[in-house]
Order: structure tokens, then C-alpha cells, then sequence
């Protein structure tokens, strides 16, 4: 083996030469050299070189490489770390005014960030503690009919979903649910009223419901089974054990319970106090004690079909198959196509706009604008501070100056400012903490019924966020100052702090007041607009009488007893039954087949007693209002509205009296026609409406109350109901109030605006009293000089305060505009009858920022004003 | 100073110089280690071990002439100081007061228990 051969590789041999340190090379070398020689005489060269290799990749260890001229300042830093937070805060304790503006106005921020921040955590938690959650499903339907506006519907039919458990591979379970089981549950001292579900016996298969008693794969198999929650079961029987027991719920049966289940958690889409066997359908629809649905291709909005796909199938084999399942089933229906998609469970909420969900609904919509609105006010306190900090800069140039004269890079510079903005943000993420305590309880009591869907805890993790997000904050609002004060030239600095061209940033200044205060009055503005417009709601004219009505909420009793009671009340006055109250948006649909076009159609009714049209004054056009239905009698009389008959193509409304529909197989004609009026909510035109009497619909009853002394009244009202339902509070409630609750939710608009908006407007402003406060200190001597020729306060006020002016009236300009654009095309668009922008609204917000920035401003012009020319001229 | 524990590789590194006597530098202790211990160590890992321990003090070294497969490049020659000979006798004692206080029970039947 020729000698020269005995060398280790040379590649390597040259990369530790580079990387070893100058002092430990020729031995580490020599070692490596000697090793390698003896390597390659007992395992040849091959194995030595590899070998060799080896060890020099493992020699590369910090005790081993060198050190550069870069890892030597990186080495440095923790001094230099140290060196910054002492200066970052002697420099916040300096300027206490500047500190106490940006602190505030971060952490004012920071809060409402914080918020968002828990509510997004909390948003997303919804099903997560199903374990299979990534591999269930639900089945969306859309069908298509000829005629009608197709919306997608969370609920599918019930026949999918025995085809799909027959016919589909890849799926291990397929659980239907049916919605809407209620009854009033007989217990030895009265009733009481549940509700829930009917469901498959794979139920807890699929979902990770916790089953306390009971067998999870027999509980639900046998009809008349029942499940209740722990909480119901306790008050039916408390201190005994359900199971086992039999439960008697009239027009329902006697049901067996055969499991106890823990109640469903607050962040479940499904939420139930009973699950019954939905073997218990078929009966039940035989007795005639619900509607019938399960057999009909044509029911979309009774039952629910969920599914777990198999472990490592593919959703789209199920898509195909839904897909041709659609295109066959449908075929021979006339006017009917309709088309199924599947949606993960843990995409439902928050998730897309359904129709038909069984239970919470959150859009995510309006989490996004939230956390958009949020990031603008918190960028809004970035600016802030931003613009302070520039704005300060001539104070800090020296200091750089220096600093780089005596060796700082530009990096180094870089990381004192970043360091010191996140120390400027970390302490004020502890007050935005403090703060955010304050909001939260404000936050959750002023949305009603938000503790149904959301438990807004606050987990201890979340407070780690908090932290990240508060250096992340840091991060943004201190780039542009860093970036900025790293590039001063020392030089320039040194020279004359004065001379420097510092203010060649004042148009980016100028820029962030202009979008902070924009900001503020686009809130401003909505703020006003959602408040007209619930102004305008509640004062519209639905063409129906609102005052004086009392409504019962019904809860599964009897129509007809209860009126029986009431009727023994001299103070009311008249009384009937319905199955809606007028105004509040919700609205029934039923099928409705015109015999001569052969159309089928979905179309509005409200089922009431004929003494409903009295009491709300509905003003009959043309015939008769239908006699009560007496309990033999078929369905065969209907009222419908002047909506109605345009729609179906008719002139005057005597032409359609006499005409007859179907509705659902009932033939119905048509006896009256009343002048349309707002019978929905007004994010809806007036659309065609049927009126007829369907006992089994009747869930409220309406009365007329005479006299001024309600609370007696009440009193009476209560008593009556105590003989008809002995547990259940009696729920009444007036027409008026019920409607100024449906408007409510503008007014958590109007409040979460104007709350964003004073927040905004706040943290605006208290930037601009900084940059007041900068510009008249730097402008003193100026000051002093125009005052010595004579200028006078006036004169001085307004040469000081003319740009801030200028910008906040440009703020005006572009936030108005803003503002109307997505008001009047995004906002309003959604509701039928809306308000407009008005000219009134643009001004009040514009008028009560400017008169904000005239207070901000205005003081500190006002000190510079006055000040003693002398002094003036003296400072510095 | 770093602090004075002994570690258990340390603690073969010293004894391994010890058991070399006059013949302790990088190569060779690296071999005795991989042949007695029958563990294979890079020569960086003993690298980094021999720096700790003569910063604590253990041991101390020296540098001598090359020899030509070396290239002529120098080697240095470990030894151990008298506070490293402390520390593996102190080690050493531990070790055996511990063993000492086992329950015989416990050794006659090391999986009784």
C-alpha cells in the first residue's frame, strides 16, 4: 500500500482545520491522524477514512470550533441585555407622560385583544371531546325545488340514512338522529316537560357521550327506551335511581329508562335532556303523536344522519357515493333535485349557515370582523407608540450616536429598541390583564344568552398566550422605531441633534393619526347606525297590533284546557291560540301544492284560532275568517295574505276566494284574504302567508288584557295555569317586550360598537395628546420667538393645532366613507327594511372625536401658548 | 469554576488515565476506553470530558513531542492531580458505604423483591 494512500479525507481534513479552534488543532489533529493510521493497519483504509469521518463531524461541539468575530458579540448579549432594560428603563422612567400613554393605551388595547383572544379559544373547543371527532361526520342536504329558494340544511332524510347503513363501505356506524322528541314526563306530584332526541342504538358508539348507567349498545335498541341526563333524571326522582323505571308521557306511551347519561357538555353541538330509541319513531308515527316523516324521500327536516368513517377511508369514496345516491333516489320526482355533502363535527361550530341545526349556531363571521376589529384597535395602540417613539427620537440620537461610536452594530441597536418595546408591552399585558378581568363579566352579561354556547373559561395556558401575544405586539410596534434608530448615522447624531433630517418620516406619522382616528369614527358611525336603526325597528309600523297583548308559552299543554281557565278571568278579554308570535322571525313552512299548476312549493302559515286576526287587528280584504275547527273536522279553510295571492298569480282578492290548495294532502280553500303585514321579522319582505287552525301546531295562546292593573291580572293568570301544569312556571310575556328582544340583538351591536368605539377614540386620542405634547416642546423656542414679535394666543393656537386639525378632518373624510360603503352595502343590506346613512350620523361621531382631539390638543397648545416668551427663549 | 461533581463517564476517565500511567494522552485513552469499557466514544465527547475535568481541577496536562504518524504533531499528556485522585476515592467510598448498607436478603435474591 503505497504511503501517500494513507490519508484520511481530505475534504474533512480541511473542514476541521477551518472550524477547530487555533490552540487545540495540531493535537486534536495529531490525534486524529494517529488513530487514523492505526486504524487503517488493523481495519484497512476504507473503514479508517469513514472512521475519521466520523469523528470530526463529532468534534464539532462548541468546546471545539471556533469562535467568530459574530458568536463572540452573541456571547456578549446577556450583558448587553442587562445594559438594555437598565436604559429602556430609566428612558420610561424619564418620560413618564410618554410611558403613561403607551402603557395605557396597550394595555386599554391588549384588553380588548385579550378578549377576542379568549373567545376564539373558547369557539373552537366545540366537540373536541368526542375521541373519534376526526372521523365523524354529518350528512348536508340541499334539495332543489323548482320555484323556491334552495338553502342547505344541517338535517338530512331519515331514508338516507338506513341506505347508507345498508348499501355504503368505508363507514362503520351510521347514527340517525331525530329532532324535536318533547313530552311532559307524568311524576307522582304533576308533570314535567322534557325535550330531546330520538337516536340510533350505535349512539355512543360514535359520540363520546358519558353513558353513567346503563348498557351503551343496548340502551337505545327497543322502542319505548329512554335515556335521561343526570340532571333531569335527579328531578324527577331525586335520591332514587332511575333505571329501570317506567315513565309515563302522555300522547307518547309508557317508556322504560335504560340508561343515565352525564349532561351534555356546554361546548356540544347536540344538547338534549332525553335520548329516546328511534325504534320509537315508527310507533309513535303510527299513533299519530308526531308527524309522519320517516318514510318520505321528501322530508328534509326531521332527522339528522351522522357518520364515522372507517379508519383510514377516504371521505370522498362517501362523497361519490352520496353524489349517484342523490342523482338515483330523485330521479322520478318531478320539480326535485337534490344534492348531499358531508361536514366534519368539529367544523359544525363554529361553522357555515344552515338551516335546520339541532342546536348551537356560530357563524364565523362574526368572529372574524370581531378579531379584525380587535387587531385594528390593538395596531391602533401600536401606532401610538410608534409615533411616539420617532417623535422622541431627536431626544435618543445622542445616545445612539454614542453608542455606535463606541462600537454598537446596527443589529445591536436593533435589539435595544425591541427589547425595550416589549418591555413596554409585557408591562402592560399585566394591566390589560387587570383590565380584561373588568370586561370580561361586562362582556358576557351584555349578550344574552351567550353562557348557553360559550363557559368562557380562562385557563391558566391562556394566560401563557396572553404573554406571547403581548411580545408579539411588542415586536410589531417596536420594528419601525428599531429599524429607524438603527440607522442614524452617529455622525449626524454627534454634530447637532437639531440639524438631523429626523422628521423625514412626519409623513408616515401623519398616516398612522389619520388611520387611528378613521378607525375611531368608522365604530363611531356604526355605532350610530345600528342604534337608528333599532330606533326605526321598534317604531315600525308591522301592521299589527302590538300593545296590550299577553302571550303563554304553552310547553306541551293544552290549548284548549287553559283557554277554558282563562276564560273565567274577567280582565281578559278575548283569547286565542297560535303557533307563532307575529314578529319575532320564527316561521313555519309546509308544502303547498297548487292543483292546477301541479307546483309544489314550501310556503309561510301560522296555525291560530280564529279569534288571532281580532286581536291583532288584521284587516280582512275580501270574505271570511274561518270558524273554529271542531274536532272531526278536516283541515279544509284557510285565510292567506295579499302577498300570497300575487304570488299565485291572482288579480284582485276576490278572485281567489273559493280556490283550493293543497297542503300536504289536505285540499284547502281559500275563504279570505287579509292585507299584508310583517308577520316575520324585518330582515324579511312580506312573503306569502297562509293562516289556518291546526291544533297540534298551537304552542302559544294570545289574550287581550283589559284594565290598568296587570299585576293582579298576572296574579290571576298564574293561578289558572297552576291548576293546568302544577311545576312548570307559567312563561307570559307582552308583544311589545318580546319584539324589543328580538331587536335586542342591535342593541349588543350599538353596545359592543360604541364600547370599541370609545376604546378606539381613547387610544386616538391619547396618541395625539403625545404628539401635542412633542410638537409644542420642540417648537418652544419658535413659540417664543413669534410671541416676542407679537403673535397672540389665538394666533399661536391655531398655528399649533392646524395640522392635527387637517389630519383628524381628513379622518373624517375617509372613516365617513368607509363607514358608508360598508354600512350601507354590507351591514344594512342584510335586513329588508333598513335605515340609511345619514348625514346626521357622519357628523355626531365626527363632531365628538374632533371635539376629543380639540381637548387633546388644545391643552398642551393652550400651555405653550401662554407660556412666558422668556422662558421660552431660554430653554434648552 | 464549574462545580466538583464527579460524573460516571468522568469518573472512567480518570481512572482510565490512572490505569495508563505514563502514557495518557488523547489516543490512548480513547482505545483503553473502548476496549475495557466496550463503549464506543468519539474522540469530541472525550474532548469535551477532559476540558471539564481540568477545569475542575482533576487533572492536569502537558504537552510533548510528536511522533512522525502523527505527523510530527504534538500530544498531550494527561495526569491526575491529587484532588482528582480525592474525588474517585471519595467516589469510590460512597459507593461502597452504600453497598455495604443493601440488606443481604436483597442480594442473595436481586429480583425477590
Amino acid at each position: 500500500m503505497p504511503e501517500s494512500y494513507h490519508t484520511p479525507p481530505a475534504l474533512y481534513a480541511r473542514l476541521f482545520r477551518k472550524i477547530c479552534r487555533d490552540e487545540l488543532f495540531e493535537e486534536l489533529h495529531g490525534d486524529l491522524m494517529e488513530e487514523f493510521h492505526l486504524n487503517s493497519e488493523e481495519q484497512g483504509v476504507k473503514k479508517a477514512r469513514s472512521l475519521y469521518k466520523k469523528e470530526v463531524i463529532k468534534l464539532i461541539r462548541p468546546s471545539v470550533i471556533k469562535r467568530s468575530q459574530k458568536l463572540k458579540h452573541q456571547l456578549n448579549n446577556t450583558t448587553m441585555f442587562r445594559n438594555y432594560t437598565k436604559v429602556a428603563f430609566r428612558s420610561l422612567a424619564k418620560n413618564k407622560l410618554f410611558t403613561f400613554i403607551n402603557i395605557t393605551g396597550l394595555a386599554i388595547g391588549m384588553s380588548v385583544g385579550l378578549l377576542i383572544v379568549n373567545l376564539v379559544f373558547d369557539a373552537l373547543k366545540f366537540d373536541q371531546f368526542h375521541t373519534k371527532k376526526d372521523r365523524i361526520y354529518r350528512v348536508l342536504t340541499t334539495p332543489k325545488r323548482v320555484g323556491f329558494r334552495w338553502d342547505e340544511t344541517a338535517t338530512a332524510p331519515n331514508l338516507l340514512g338506513l341506505k347508507m347503513k345498508e348499501e355504503l363501505p368505508g363507514v362503520e356506524e351510521v347514527v340517525r338522529i331525530r329532532r324535536r322528541f318533547s313530552g311532559r314526563i307524568k311524576k307522582e306530584d304533576g308533570s314535567l316537560f322534557t325535550q330531546g332526541i330520538y337516536a340510533d342504538d350505535n349512539f355512543f358508539k360514535v359520540f363520546s357521550f358519558d353513558l353513567k348507567q346503563g348498557n351503551p349498545t343496548e340502551a337505545l335498541a327497543n322502542p319505548f327506551s329512554i335515556i335521561l341526563t343526570e340532571t333531569l333524571a335527579e328531578t324527577l326522582m331525586p335520591g332514587e335511581n332511575a333505571m329501570g323505571k317506567l315513565l309515563t308521557i302522555p300522547d307518547r306511551g309508557e317508556f322504560l329508562v335504560t340508561g343515565i347519561v352525564a349532561d351534555p357538555p356546554v361546548h356540544s353541538h347536540v344538547k338534549f335532556d332525553v335520548i329516546v330509541s328511534f325504534n320509537t319513531v315508527a310507533p309513535l308515527e303510527q299513533q299519530g303523536s308526531i308527524y309522519e316523516a320517516s318514510t318520505d324521500w321528501e322530508d328534509f327536516s326531521s332527522s339528522y344522519v351522522y357518520f364515522l368513517l372507517e379508519e383510514g377511508q377516504n371521505l370522498e369514496n362517501v362523497q361519490a357515493w352520496l353524489d349517484k345516491a342523490g342523482e338515483e333516489i330523485y330521479e322520478p320526482y318531478e320539480n326535485l333535485t337534490t344534492t348531499f355533502a358531508t361536514q366534519s363535527i368539529t367544523s359544525i361550530v363554529p361553522g357555515k349557515d344552515l338551516n335546520n341545526q339541532i342546536g348551537a349556531e356560530l357563524i364565523p363571521l362574526p368572529i372574524i370582523i370581531l378579531g379584525a376589529v380587535a387587531m385594528m384597535i390593538v395596531l391602533s395602540a401600536c401606532f401610538n407608540y410608534t409615533n411616539l417613539s420617532i417623535a422622541r427620537a431627536m431626544r435618543r440620537a445622542k445616545e445612539i450616536g454614542v453608542r455606535k461610536m463606541v462600537g454598537s452594530s446596527r443589529k445591536q441597536i436593533f435589539n435595544q429598541f425591541t427589547v425595550e418595546t416589549v418591555m413596554v408591552t409585557v408591562i402592560a399585558v399585566f394591566f390589560s390583564a387587570m383590565l380584561f378581568a373588568v370586561i370580561k363579566p361586562l362582556f358576557i352579561t351584555s349578550i344574552p344568552r351567550i353562557d348557553l354556547i360559550m363557559q368562557f373559561e380562562t385557563p391558566p395556558v391562556l394566560y401563557a398566550y396572553f404573554l406571547l401575544f403581548a411580545v408579539f405586539i411588542g415586536l410589531i410596534a417596536g420594528l419601525f422605531p428599531a429599524l429607524f434608530f438603527s440607522r442614524i448615522k452617529p455622525l449626524a447624531a454627534l454634530r447637532s441633534g437639531s440639524s438631523m433630517k429626523l422628521f423625514s418620516r412626519v409623513n408616515i406619522r401623519k398616516a398612522l393619526i389619520v388611520v387611528q382616528f378613521s378607525i375611531s369614527i368608522l365604530f363611531l358611525i356604526t355605532m350610530n347606525v345600528v342604534s337608528k336603526q333599532y330606533r326605526y325597528s321598534m317604531a315600525y309600523e308591522m301592521g299589527f297590533e302590538k300593545e296590550n297583548i299577553l302571550n303563554i308559552t304553552l310547553n306541551g299543554n293544552d290549548a284548549q284546557r287553559l283557554t277554558t281557565e282563562l276564560e273565567k278571568i274577567p280582565e281578559i278579554n278575548k283569547i286565542s291560540a297560535s303557533s307563532m308570535l307575529l314578529g319575532t322571525g320564527a316561521v313555519n313552512r309546509t308544502i303547498l301544492k297548487n292543483p292546477q299548476t301541479n307546483d309544489s312549493l314550501y310556503n309561510s302559515y301560522i296555525s291560530a284560532t280564529p279569534d288571532f286576526f281580532d286581536i291583532h287587528g288584521l284587516e280582512l280584504l275580501a270574505g271570511e275568517i274561518y270558524e273554529p275547527r271542531q274536532p272531526e273536522e278536516s283541515l279544509n279553510k284557510m285565510v292567506v295574505n295579499e302577498e300570497f295571492l300575487r304570488f299565485q298569480g291572482y288579480e284582485s282578492p276576490q278572485d281567489i276566494l273559493g280556490e283550493a290548495f293543497y297542503i300536504n294532502t289536505s285540499l284547502v280553500t281559500v275563504v279570505g284574504v287579509i292585507r299584508d303585514f310583517n308577520f316575520q321579522y324585518l330582515e324579511e319582505p312580506i312573503n306569502p302567508l297562509m293562516l289556518f287552525e291546526s291544533p297540534p301546531s298551537l304552542n302559544f295562546l294570545n289574550l287581550t288584557v283589559q284594565g290598568q292593573d296587570y299585576v293582579n291580572t298576572i296574579d290571576k293568570i298564574e293561578k289558572a295555569w297552576e291548576k293546568v301544569d302544577e311545576d312548570a312556571a307559567l312563561q307570559a310575556r307582552f308583544l311589545d317586550a318580546e319584539l324589543e328582544e328580538v331587536n335586542g340583538f342591535l342593541l349588543i351591536f350599538v353596545r359592543v360598537f360604541g364600547f370599541l368605539g370609545i376604546v378606539a377614540a381613547s387610544i386616538a386620542c391619547l396618541g395625539l395628546l403625545g404628539m401635542a405634547v412633542f410638537n409644542a416642546e420642540s417648537r418652544t423656542k419658535e413659540i417664543g420667538v413669534r410671541k416676542a414679535v407679537g403673535a397672540n394666543v389665538g394666533h399661536l393656537i391655531m398655528i399649533l393645532s392646524k395640522s392635527f386639525m387637517k389630519l383628524i378632518g381628513l379622518a373624517g373624510v375617509f372613516g365617513g366613507l368607509v363607514a358608508y360603503f360598508l354600512l350601507e352595502k354590507v351591514v344594512l343590506a342584510q335586513t329588508y327594511y333598513h335605515v340609511n346613512v345619514g348625514i346626521l350620523e357622519v357628523l355626531s361621531a365626527a363632531l365628538l372625536l374632533f371635539g376629543l382631539a380639540i381637548l387633546a390638543v388644545g391643552s398642551q397648545t393652550w400651555k405653550a401658548a401662554r407660556a412666558n416668551p422668556v422662558d421660552s427663549l431660554r430653554y434648552e | 469554576m464549574k462545580g466538583t461533581h464527579l460524573g460516571e463517564f468522568q469518573e472512567i476517565i480518570l481512572l482510565t488515565i490512572l490505569v495508563l500511567d505514563d502514557d495518557a494522552y488523547g489516543v490512548t485513552i480513547k482505545r483503553e476506553i473502548n476496549q475495557r469499557v466496550k463503549r464506543s466514544i468519539s474522540r469530541g465527547a472525550l474532548h469535551t470530558a477532559l476540558t471539564r475535568l481540568e477545569e475542575k481541577g482533576f487533572i492536569t496536562s502537558e504537552q510533548a513531542e510528536g511522533s512522525p504518524e502523527r505527523g510530527g504533531r504534538p500530544k498531550r499528556y494527561y495526569t491526575v492531580s491529587n484532588r482528582g485522585i480525592e474525588a474517585i476515592q471519595e467516589a469510590k467510598a460512597l459507593r461502597d458505604q452504600l453497598w455495604s448498607q443493601i440488606p443481604k436478603l436483597r442480594l442473595q435474591h436481586p429480583y425477590a423483591g
